[in-house]
């Protein structure tokens, strides 16, 4: 089993590094916007396996924290430093 | 919003505590030597919670129904998309499709535009006004009958009505 | 091996397969709407194949609820950021490839 979630950890490092490629290469800047959520999902996957793996648990908390990380990151750079949000009105009263 | 009675505001304390509790379980592996914080914690938790957020009003047959549905209608997505991208010939034909939305503004809307993006074919890119505007993948497979779907499964779930019946849908190119 | 290793073993190549399509996807796909399709969608089923493959090797409840946590906190962060990021792209002006 161990050789299985090895492997397949090193195959989405793979992926994440052909995603990045392509990402770097843009063209618009929304396209390296993606960089935030390829790593959000593919990175989580990667420290999952690699917990399991290794049999230690902690692994799985930097999972954890990497996904409660992405979530803030992503909300945080496209409202700061990415839109100029002419009015933010669309969803309405909560 | 009218304001809760006192049974629904139990629910939804007893809920929230629930809630809590089961996050410090996982979060500490159910080692029970934490429980002595982990009680400070849930209840402050709690209490921050209802003190920010007023109760959501929603149904437990409407999230048993759409668990299911959600789920499978995402394994159909991820399955469409991923075998349009290895495709040789890729096949695609993306359009933007204009959603008259039939939810409220709020929660429900909100929710609603997380889930579009996950079901096969569909991207939620904008709300202007009481329109959802859809990014599609494939326009000549595009229709309104899933967003209406979705749309009255999310309002089982959040206990609302949907009054004007499904009006005028865009298409462009 | 059991049968819980063997369901194991299918969903997480499964799983992998889908990351491969995501990043298929991500690579082929001609503008930043079609590939927040691939992304989102293939790459939340392909992570949620692999956490439902580790959580059946999880010893306890708890682990499984922490799995299933973090399957969530993807899902919700992916979800919007998706909705985010072409909802900027739209209101930058860069159009849809049709």
């Amino acid at each position: 089993m161990n050789l299985l979630y090895l492997g397949l950890a090193v195959l989405l490092i793979l992926t994440l590094a052909a995603g990045l490629w392509r990402i770097l290469r843009g063209p618009t800047p929304a396209d390296r916007m993606l960089a935030a959520q390829l790593f959000g999902t593919t990175a989580v996957a990667v420290l999952l396996l690699l917990a399991e793996a290794s049999g230690q648990g902690a692994v799985r908390d930097v999972a954890l924290v990497f996904a409660l990380l992405a979530a803030v990151t992503m909300v945080a750079f496209v409202r700061r430093s990415w839109t100029q949000d002419p009015e933010d009105e669309p969803y309405g009263d909560p | 919003m009218r304001l809760p009675g006192p049974l629904p505001m139990v629910r939804t304390v007893l809920l929230r505590l629930t809630l809590f509790i089961l996050l410090w379980w996982s979060l500490t592996d159910g080692q029970p030597e934490s429980w002595p914080l982990g009680g400070v914690f849930v209840l402050l938790a709690t209490g921050l919670s209802l003190s920010l957020s007023r109760p959501v009003p929603w149904s437990l047959l409407g999230f048993a129904r759409f668990v299911p549905f959600f789920l499978w209608r995402s394994w159909r997505g991820g399955l469409d998309v991923a075998w349009r991208a290895c495709v040789p010939r890729l096949p695609i034909a993306p359009g933007i499709m204009d959603y008259r939305l039939r939810l409220p503004p709020g929660r429900s809307r909100i929710f609603m535009t997380a889930v579009v993006s996950l079901l096969p074919g569909t991207l939620s890119a904008e709300i202007v006004r009481n329109n959802l505007i859809v990014h599609v993948l494939d326009r000549h497979a595009a229709n309104t009958a899933d967003l209406a779907a979705l749309e009255s499964r999310v309002a089982a779930l959040f206990r609302l009505a949907l009054h004007p019946p499904s009006q005028t849908h865009r298409m462009t190119s | 091996m059991g049968i819980p290793d063997a369901i194991t073993i299918a969903l997480l190549l499964l799983g992998g397969l889908f990351f491969l399509a995501g990043t298929v996807g991500l690579l082929r796909f001609p503008d930043v709407y079609t590939r927040l399709h691939a992304l989102t969608k293939a790459d939340n089923l392909g992570l949620g194949l692999v956490i439902a493959g580790l959580a059946i090797q999880a010893e306890t409840w708890a682990g499984v609820g922490k799995l299933v946590l973090i399957w969530l906190l993807v899902l919700v962060a992916s979800t919007f950021a998706c909705h985010l990021v072409a909802r900027a792209a739209l209101r930058r002006g860069i159009s849809p490839w049709i």
